[in-house]
């Protein structure tokens, strides 16, 4: 299935913005589960310098830097991206109890998905969280995650103005609620400590055709487990489910902080600034440089 | 090889007895400790007896007056440090003591041949870490223990430095233990400083002694900032053939602004802060009255975490953003890269001659300290049973903070520290006590009102530029504890330093 992805952000500053250094995770993932037949980064104004490179984590970023003055800054990602089925294995079955016995190599070889991150703080009320839903030794892995999952979202209802993208896990415990991020830090936190490897996957999820109604869409964040037998696997807290074909990744990384869409800083003589990001999937009939041929 | 003192007339060394009997008497403790100057039989080691003769027994009466001098000259010359947590921007001058240490030939060779080899191996460590991380791989270095350590900056993996030289600047510090074997104490490759001492030291050495220095044969210090110029040219991006370089400091109030100027002075390059500088187009330059001028290379003295908001800290105004973009297309260099600070750390210390095997199929030369992690469950059983016999080091910590030295600390810091431990194992390591050397040091008044010469704990912190051909000064800053039996030697902790003369023959 192919999907077109346009994903604009627009700064607009109260003072004009000048030595603006930006990095952006805006082109999706090249993996077995996902091809980018197409990718365009636009910035305006014009005679930004873009570089694209490759980080840490191996997500593609570009860096975009502007020197003179300006009222405004686009940043306008398109791609079409072929999501392709069937790719990641079927993680095994497997007791929580035989899990751990594996604990001590794990630990060692993916401490950096165990381990507390910058949103994901391991606090007393996270632990008190975990506790709360902890693994029972029978228990299947894949279950638990799945359970954790649901519990997360019976206890914490989808509320845009309960938290903003710089919350930590206790802001999201305490207020309640919260947004996409916000139950993908609060996932990663709970199976961190239960000693499952955990990453954050920023994205976008596709228009459902059958069931969703077009209207405004927002980029997503999920996470992905690494599983028995089936290695990293997605699952979607906010849709309580496993990810599917409609999930389209675009950085992985520790935490929102190493895939934030777009981050940057600049100088104005006013601090004051407004951002929109308007979000455009849909799925697109087929790959526009190998069909027209055909036509 | 026998002591210089044996081929000595019996004249001379009847001068040193009296002189070394009262010495004796003010070794009051560690008298187990390596004294540099004399041997167990109070023979002066090599080179020594011409310092012994022409300064320390024909000058005995005039130390006071040497000091008051030499104070003054630091003082004129503006040689200063600031003391975090001390009342506000104090600048105090270094104390410096007047007694040379010296450090005979045959003794250096082997350290210098043993810091050459352990820099390049702590560098050749970094390109692996940030590439492909095959020690990690392979076991040798946990990996955890890397990918953990919050020096582990991941901005850096993907910027290959010019020439794969992570580490331009290194300053290594080494005790000598009871056995007057030199041991690695600490590596310091993220911003050492310290070596504008070694220079002004030497200066003020010089108008105290021209003569001793010449008849003594110390070899010359005053060369450093010129290789450390021509390293950091290496760094350029290849073409150019006059780079233009700037010092990049935190600014004035930090402890080592003395010698962000001194070195930039010195190498005749521009000093700046981060406001002066500005990136675009993914190349560095700095803001002069001409306007933008377009800059190499950067010996930056700011730490990684204050280097570019873009990447680390975004509340720090101090460093330049942009700059790890620029570093990563190539647009300029910086001396030393970012993420030096993984291969300093205290816990991986205790990995370093592993990696001098693994890197270079060599043996270490200088050894280390025996090192407990106390994440290991059972190294931390073992120390916690006896903790007062241990020194405590915190992993993340440098200049002597935090350290707790288990034979002279109260119950109070010890059951403090255990408590840290237990709650934080990761963040410490445990050596065992050191007895490192002790020095002749003007201590104070003796019961007849002259200067009182006393042992006093020395530790060596020699600079080792790696460069295309690496090179060792020959020197370093010898820091002294002045306060009796403290082994804590650290400028920031109240010690002093000494002028080191690395013997030519």
């Amino acid at each position: 299935m192919v999907f077109r992805v346009r994903h604009a952000t627009h700064f607009q500053y109260q003072a004009p913005a000048y030595e603006s250094h930006n990095e952006a995770h805006l082109r999706p993932c090249d993996d077995p589960s996902q091809l980018v037949l197409a990718f365009d980064l636009k910035v305006a104004p014009q005679g930004a310098s873009i570089r694209e490179f490759r980080d840490y984590f191996g997500n593609r970023v570009h860096s975009i830097s502007i020197y003179p003055p300006h009222d405004a800054l686009t940043i306008v990602a398109s791609s079409l991206v072929e999501r392709l089925p069937g790719f990641g294995g079927q993680p095994a079955s497997m007791r929580f109890e035989r899990y751990l016995t594996d604990d001590a190599v794990r630990t060692r070889k993916h401490c950096e998905y165990l381990t507390a991150t910058r949103y994901v703080p391991f606090s007393d009320r996270l632990r008190k969280f975990f506790w709360m839903s902890r693994p029972r030794k029978n228990e299947d892995v894949v279950e638990y995650v799945m359970r954790t999952i649901g519990f997360i979202r019976d206890q914490f209802g989808y509320d845009t103005g309960k938290t903003d993208v710089h919350s930590s896990l206790d802001e999201i415990l305490r207020a309640g609620g919260g947004v996409c991020q916000d139950f993908a830090h609060l996932t990663l936190g709970v199976l961190r400590l239960a000693g499952i490897p955990s990453r954050y996957v920023s994205g976008y999820l596709a228009p459902d055709p059958g069931t969703d109604t077009p209207g405004e869409q927002a980029t997503h964040a999920w996470v992905e487990t690494l599983l028995p037998g089936a290695g990293w696997t997605g699952f979607d807290p906010t849709n309580r489910c496993r990810t599917d074909i409609r999930h389209i990744r675009v950085a992985i990384g520790r935490d929102y902080a190493d895939a934030t869409p777009v981050r940057g800083v600049y100088r104005s003589a006013a601090g004051q600034n407004t951002m929109r990001v308007d979000l455009e999937v849909c799925p697109a009939p087929m790959a526009p440089s190998f069909g027209q041929s055909q036509q | 090889m026998q002591s210089a003192a044996m081929v000595q007339s019996a004249g001379e060394l009847g001068n040193v007895a009296p002189f070394w009997a009262l010495y004796r008497a003010a070794h009051r403790t560690n008298l187990e400790a390596f004294d540099e100057m004399f041997d167990p039989q109070g023979r002066p080691r090599p080179g020594y007896s011409r310092v012994l003769a022409d300064f320390l027994i024909a000058h005995a009466d005039r130390f006071d007056e040497i000091r008051t001098r030499a104070d003054r000259m630091f003082l004129n010359e503006g040689v200063t440090f600031n003391v975090y947590g001390d009342s506000a921007g104090a600048e105090r001058i270094f104390p410096f003591d007047p007694i040379p240490r010296l450090i005979d030939a045959q003794t250096w060779s082997q350290l210098e041949a043993g810091l050459i080899q352990r820099v390049r191996a702590l560098n050749a460590f970094l390109a692996d870490v940030y590439g492909e991380g095959t020690i990690l791989k392979e076991g040798i270095v946990p990996n955890d223990l890397i990918k953990t350590s919050p020096q582990f900056r991941r901005a850096a993996a993907g910027i290959i430095p010019p020439h794969g030289a992570y580490i331009t600047v290194a300053g290594i510090d080494l005790v000598r233990a009871a056995d007057g074997r030199f041991h690695v104490l600490e590596d310091n490759v993220r911003t050492p400083s310290g070596v504008s001492y070694v220079i002004k030291n030497r200066l003020v050495m010089t108008r105290l002694v021209p003569e001793l220095i010449r008849a003594t044969g110390a070899r010359s210090v005053e060369h450093y900032p010129a290789d450390l110029l021509a390293c950091l040219c290496e760094l350029a991006p290849s073409g150019k053939s006059r780079p233009t370089v700037a010092l990049l400091t935190p600014g004035a109030y930090n402890s080592a602004f003395f010698e962000h100027v001194f070195l930039s002075q010195q190498m005749g390059v521009e000093l700046v802060e981060g406001r002066d500088l500005v990136c675009v187009d993914h190349k560095l330059y700095m803001k002069t009255v001409d306007g933008l001028r377009q800059v190499d290379v950067l010996y930056r003295r700011i730490d990684d975490d204050f280097l570019d908001p873009v990447v680390f800290r975004p509340d720090s105004m101090l460093g330049v953003p942009g700059l790890t973009s620029v570093l990563r297309a190539g647009g300029a260099a910086i001396a030393n890269a970012i993420g030096t600070g993984v291969a300093d750390d205290k816990a991986v210390y205790a990995y370093t001659p592993a990696m001098i095997r693994y890197y270079l199929g060599e043996e270490p030369i200088i050894p280390i300290v025996e090192t407990c992690l106390l994440r290991d469950p059972d190294a931390r059983r073992m120390v916690l049973r006896e903790l007062d016999r241990y020194v405590i080091k915190p992993t993340g910590a440098s200049g002597g903070y935090g350290v707790v030295i288990g034979p002279s600390a109260s119950d109070r810091e010890l059951a403090q520290v255990r408590e840290r431990i237990e709650r934080a194992p990761a963040d410490y390591i445990a050596q065992p006590v050191v007895q490192i050397s002790v020095h002749p040091t003007i201590a104070g008044r003796g019961a007849d009102g002259g200067a009182q010469i006393a042992p006093r704990h020395i530790d060596f912190r020699p600079f080792v530029l790696l460069g295309a051909r690496p090179r060792v000064l020959p020197g370093g800053l010898t820091r002294v504890a002045l306060r009796e039996g403290s082994l804590i030697v650290n400028s920031s902790q109240g010690g002093g330093s000494k002028d080191t003369w690395v013997l030519s023959s």
